[in-house]
């Protein structure tokens, strides 16, 4: 049925309902029936995910490699230690890989024309099989492999025939994939010869492992212990008792610092190179466990020894809604995964960033959202219609043209989601968030999230100076009292007039008006 | 220092005064700062062997020259600010190797719509305070071990300014992989006084002596030689580095339509 080709060696490969996961080999194989289970009906990366990373537990050091591979309306991939996929979408690859990452790498890509797995040479002479091998059709089943290649997306269409350069492959007698260029390690033969290598870095995941998973100790013992607020510590920076950090964010420790400071140069290195509390006080501390070379730098996924920095491509999460529901999956290990400190992806709220846009599609701001704003402001999961009108994702015709939408959904610029009329005449377009008030401020925002400000005028005092907010939330515009003193009144066509709750939030339909008091009001058009 | 240009609103002036000391037990000053129209900003560096200073340096001299940051520009959005301190923490990382980072906190002088704002920024636990209207209130919120311990309702502030973890900073730049600022937009108003600080000031005096200095202390640079005077008095275990900037309202202006103060000079 379908052009799903394996090649035989010692990865475990299940494959069901348009879902692959590869475990390492050595994975305990009690694993596989309930995946295998699992997947028999609509799984989701979510489900597969939690299945996978409940049964090792919570022990990130001891969880070996994985790859989920989920064809939906688009591909979704997600791939821990020496995992690589390679997905094609005409002429263009995209290699996502496990590698380098603490955690794992996830991505959705638009459906490719064909992908290949390539599993890293867990065993020498495995692996060096697994090159001679040749490639094998696969349907639905659990098999041992060391690599896996499929020509089409469970598209109906075209399942009868293979694509033609799954076939090329088969007649080049066994090698994976023939597209041209320079294709990443993706050559059978390329595995033998990178072994040496691959030992390297298996030895360096293993360090990252491990500084990863103290972070990762920390924030879970944060969740269990309270602060250790009655330990006895010197002032000052001496040595200090054994400390379990609360937080998962990095933290370096000043005193530690001064006290090396304050003495000549060559005590200099204790503290720095070698951790003396077993609970590794710091994370300064932490990264001594991990060579002298690092030892002042603190515990980071884009830091480890022998690592380069981790491309944004590979740590950068699309904030798709499956992929924002992912991070939010209350394992209390995602948390800490680290595109969720990265600059530039993984809030909640739309970010400014460079966000993991299919290549070759258009990021800017489609025609409507003609923002005063440089594009680098929010932005929100959209399709874009032939003419560029950007769209809900789940929209399958343009709201303002009417044309059908086939694109892929992407981020764009956040488009305008309506217009605010002011009493004073003013008409501001909803394509950022706003803060309306008699002296508006903002309070602490991460960056990018910055909303405009609109002062409007209320000597009578019945304006706070921040009064009500509308935020822009993906698609939706939200009203937010912002506790004012006076308050905010929602004017909503067919109900009564309704003072908002001090802090309240409502999602404003079209034609909603807010009244503030001393006859400001603001009125809402053009919402969809 | 400089006029802002005409708006709805009448021009603000601004002046600043400002001053570091090495404090009486550091060898190496690893404070650095800028306070030129429109960025006043502290940055406290940290890391062994000097590292810290030029962590520091580093991220001011970036700040420094950024284009939208050029004098008397108004036009600086978050965005560009983020660009710059994200520019500032690779810099960084490339010279210091990810051993040595620096807090950044401070304000850029915007204008929305005619209306002047401080944009301040913060990473780490230097602090920007406000004066306005008679009330001191710290606008930064720090990032810190005890600050978080505040926040979650385990210890007092008061407890925090004692505390033994109280120098633990959760973010910085330069290092470790969180280094997102936070970012808050306060109007400017006639008679406004603005605080830069590093914590070598923060964890020497307190907010009510600050609150008194910028109270009683018209001139902003005697202010600020009076508030790093404080530090030393108390102590002066840490690098002390102080940016005053007052704001006020042009006075040969268009006739003040909406004065808060009704003419308050100090």
């Amino acid at each position: 049925m379908t052009s799903t080709l394996y090649r035989p060696g010692p990865w475990l490969g299940i494959k069901r309902s348009g879902a692959v996961v590869i475990l390492a080999p050595g994975t305990d194989p009690g694993l596989v029936t309930p995946l295998w289970e699992s997947l028999a009906d609509a799984p989701s990366v979510d489900g597969i995910l939690n299945e996978i990373t409940h049964s090792f537990g919570t022990a990130l050091t001891a969880m070996p490699p994985f790859g989920i591979v989920l064809c939906t309306d688009r591909l979704h991939v997600v791939l821990r230690g020496e995992v690589t996929l390679t997905a094609l979408h005409g002429d263009e690859e995209t290699v996502v890989s496990g590698r380098d990452v603490s955690t794992w790498s996830e991505r959705t890509l638009p459906l490719p024309d064909g992908y290949e797995l390539s599993l890293g040479g867990y065993d020498d002479g495995e692996s060096a099989l697994g090159a001679r091998v040749a490639w094998l059709p696969l349907g639905d089943a659990v098999v041992l492999l060391s690599g896996l290649a499929d020509g089409t997306p469970l598209d109906e269409t075209s399942l009868d025939e293979a694509p033609p350069w799954a076939e090329d492959d088969e007649a080049a007698g066994g090698s994976a994939v023939t597209h041209e260029g320079p294709g990443p390690e993706e050559e059978p033969d390329a595995e033998a010869g990178d072994l040496a290598m691959e030992a390297d870095e298996t030895e360096a995941d293993e360090a990252a492992y491990a500084t990863f998973a103290q972070a990762a100790d920390a924030e879970w013992s944060a969740e269990l212990d309270g602060p250790d607020e009655d330990e006895p510590s010197a002032e000052q920076g001496g040595a200090q008792a054994p400390y379990e950090p609360e937080f998962d964010e990095p933290e370096f420790d000043e005193p530690e610092f001064e006290e090396l400071e304050s003495r000549e140069p060559e005590s200099g290195e204790p503290e720095f190179q070698a951790p003396e509390s077993a609970g590794a006080d710091s994370a300064w501390q932490d990264s001594g466990d991990s060579g002298p070379g690092h030892a002042v730098a603190p515990m980071t996924a884009d830091d480890m020894p022998p690592l380069p920095p981790t491309p944004p491509t590979v740590a950068a999460v699309v904030p798709d809604p499956a992929a924002v529901q992912h991070t939010d999956a209350d394992d209390g290990l995602i948390d800490a995964v680290p595109w969720r400190h990265t600059p530039a992806a993984g809030m909640a709220q739309p970010i400014v960033g460079p966000f993991d846009v299919p290549q070759g599609a258009p990021v800017d701001a489609p025609a409507e959202s003609a923002g005063s704003r440089p594009p680098t402001g929010p932005s929100v999961l959209a399709r874009l219609c032939p003419q560029g009108h950007a769209n809900p994702p789940q929209h399958s015709s343009c709201a303002l043209c009417g044309l059908p939408i086939t694109t892929e959904a992407q981020q764009v610029a956040q488009p305008s989601l309506g217009r605010m009329h002011l009493s004073t005449g003013e008409v501001i377009d909803l394509d950022h968030s706003l803060v309306i008030g008699r002296h508006p401020s903002v309070s602490r925002v991460p960056g990018g999230a910055m909303p405009r400000l609109v002062q409007v005028e209320g000597p009578g005092g019945d304006i706070s100076r921040s009064h009500v907010e509308v935020r822009l939330e993906g698609w939706d515009a939200v009203l937010v009292d912002l506790e004012a003193t006076n308050g905010t009144v929602l004017l909503r066509e067919g109900q009564e007039p309704r003072r908002l709750d001090p802090g309240e939030e409502v999602p404003l339909v079209d034609g909603d008006v807010a009244e503030l008091g001393e006859g400001v009001w603001l009125s809402f058009e053009g919402l969809r | 220092m400089s006029g802002s240009p005409p708006g709805q609103r009448p021009a603000m002036t601004f002046t600043v005064g400002h001053g570091t000391d090495r404090g009486l037990l550091r060898e190496v000053n690893e404070d650095a700062h800028i306070a030129a129209d429109p960025v006043f900003a502290v940055a406290d560096g940290m890391g062994g062997h000097e590292a810290g200073e030029v962590a520091s340096h580093e991220c001011i001299a970036v700040l420094g020259r950024q284009p939208v940051l050029a004098a008397g520009n108004r036009n600086a959005t978050t965005a560009d600010l983020r660009r710059a301190l994200q520019e500032a923490d690779q810099r960084i990382r490339d010279v210091a190797d990810a051993r040595a980072g620096t807090t950044l906190s401070g304000a850029v002088l915007v204008e929305e719509d005619g209306i002047p704002y401080w944009l301040v920024f913060n990473v780490g636990d230097s602090r920007t305070y406000r004066l306005s209207r008679g009330v001191f209130e710290q606008i930064s919120v720090d990032h810190s071990e005890v600050q978080e311990m505040v926040d979650a309702g385990y210890i007092t502030a008061r407890e925090a300014l004692v505390h033994p973890r109280r120098n633990v900073v959760t973010r910085a730049l330069g290092t470790g992989n969180d280094t997102e600022a936070d970012y808050w937009l306060v109007p400017v108003e006639h008679g406004d006084r603005l605080l830069v600080c590093s914590d070598g000031l923060s964890g020497e005096v307190t907010d009510d002596h600050m609150h008194r200095t910028l109270t009683t202390v018209g001139n902003p640079q005697e202010a600020a030689d009076s508030l790093i005077r404080a530090a030393l008095h108390s102590g002066g275990r840490d690098n002390v580095t102080v940016i005053v900037v007052d704001a006020a309202a042009a006075p040969q202006q268009d006739p003040v339509q909406d004065a808060p103060l009704g003419g308050h000079h100090d």
